[in-house]
């Protein structure tokens, strides 16, 4: 699987990537169809578009943290 | 001029956007790959590379073999993660304030004592106590579980009648088969003092005392951990 860093891209871009995703940003935020904050359920906590980790499978928004990367791995197995 | 649909965007490109563009074609490829599961997107790769990195270590290998439980398997992988991040203060700080947000003093108390190498120790002295081998788990996660009953951290500005006297309270009323005393550095001193209290009221509450001290060569700190543990006699508690 390749993995691709978002630290150089602009925000413009990655705001683009998730409404290509169904998702919308007010900037800070990963916003779902809603209107709704995206939360990274493994901290409980908003996702912030400058901080992402998306994963496939439903497209997962976690919060780009080792805590959230290890409870991923362990719950979806590696990411080869 | 054209007006920004979007005022608060716009603003945030203003400030900080000054990245990599993705064109139309590029973004479309993206969203192709990961609906096949063939790419992940993460802003920082450092923080998967420190998680496999811990996934293939020898030490996470054995743990694993021990530690089922899902919430400690994630706490003994954070302690792991927090020993890689001793060199970036900064990380090592989010990372445990991380931990305790989620999983309380509880959970960062776990992680500090694997991060600080005691996970293995309590392993090995599992393995001396020669329990059958479905009973070993139950015993490491059952330690790892109450640590914050049955484990002490002590720190040098403690005072040691004081802790003396908490873990003599909960010897006698928990009666628990170990309780564990751990010390980094210049707490050691400290330790000593607390265990030459003890010393006389443990053999009358029928507990011996296993030290485990550890300076390895270039180390920075020695670190300690003290098993007190029920004597067993013919298979009995005494």
């Amino acid at each position: 699987m390749e993995l691709i860093s978002l630290k150089d891209v602009s925000i413009e871009s990655k705001i683009k990537l998730i409404e290509k995703l169904g998702y919308r940003s007010d900037g800070i935020f990963v916003l779902d169809e809603t209107g709704s904050k995206v939360i990274d359920k493994y901290i409980d906590e908003p996702v912030k578009i400058d901080n992402m980790f998306i994963a496939p499978g439903s497209t997962i928004f976690l919060d780009n943290n080792p805590l959230s990367v290890a409870s991923f791995i362990e719950e979806f197995g590696e990411i080869a | 001029m054209d007006p920004e649909p979007d005022p608060i965007r716009s603003i945030a490109k203003g400030v900080v956007d000054s990245g990599i563009e993705w064109s139309e074609e590029k973004l479309d490829e993206f969203v192709y790959k990961l609906k096949n599961r063939d790419v992940i997107f993460i802003q920082d790769v450092e923080t998967i590379d420190i998680a496999r990195e811990v996934k293939e270590s020898g030490e996470w290998d054995i743990y694993s073999k021990y530690v089922k439980d899902k919430e400690l398997k994630i706490l003994t992988q954070m302690g792991l993660t927090l020993r890689r991040l001793e060199t970036n203060e900064e990380k090592l700080q989010e990372l445990r304030e991380r931990i305790f947000k989620t999983f309380g003093d509880y959970g960062l108390h776990i992680s500090q004592f694997v991060q600080n190498e005691f996970l293995g120790k309590v392993i090995e002295f599992t393995f001396r106590k020669e329990i059958p081998k479905k009973e070993i788990t139950k015993e490491i996660e059952s330690l790892l579980r109450s640590i914050e009953t049955f484990t002490m951290f002590i720190q040098k500005k403690d005072n040691p009648e004081k802790k003396a006297r908490t873990i003599l309270h909960r010897l006698e009323v928990l009666s628990p088969p170990t309780f564990l005393l751990c010390s980094i550095g210049g707490a050691t001193r400290n330790v000593k003092k607390i265990m030459k209290i003890l010393k006389n009221d443990l053999g009358d509450l029928g507990y011996s005392i296993l030290v485990h001290s550890e300076k390895d060569i270039g180390a920075k700190k020695e670190k300690n951990l003290i098993f007190i543990s029920k004597i067993i006699k013919n298979g009995i508690e005494t």
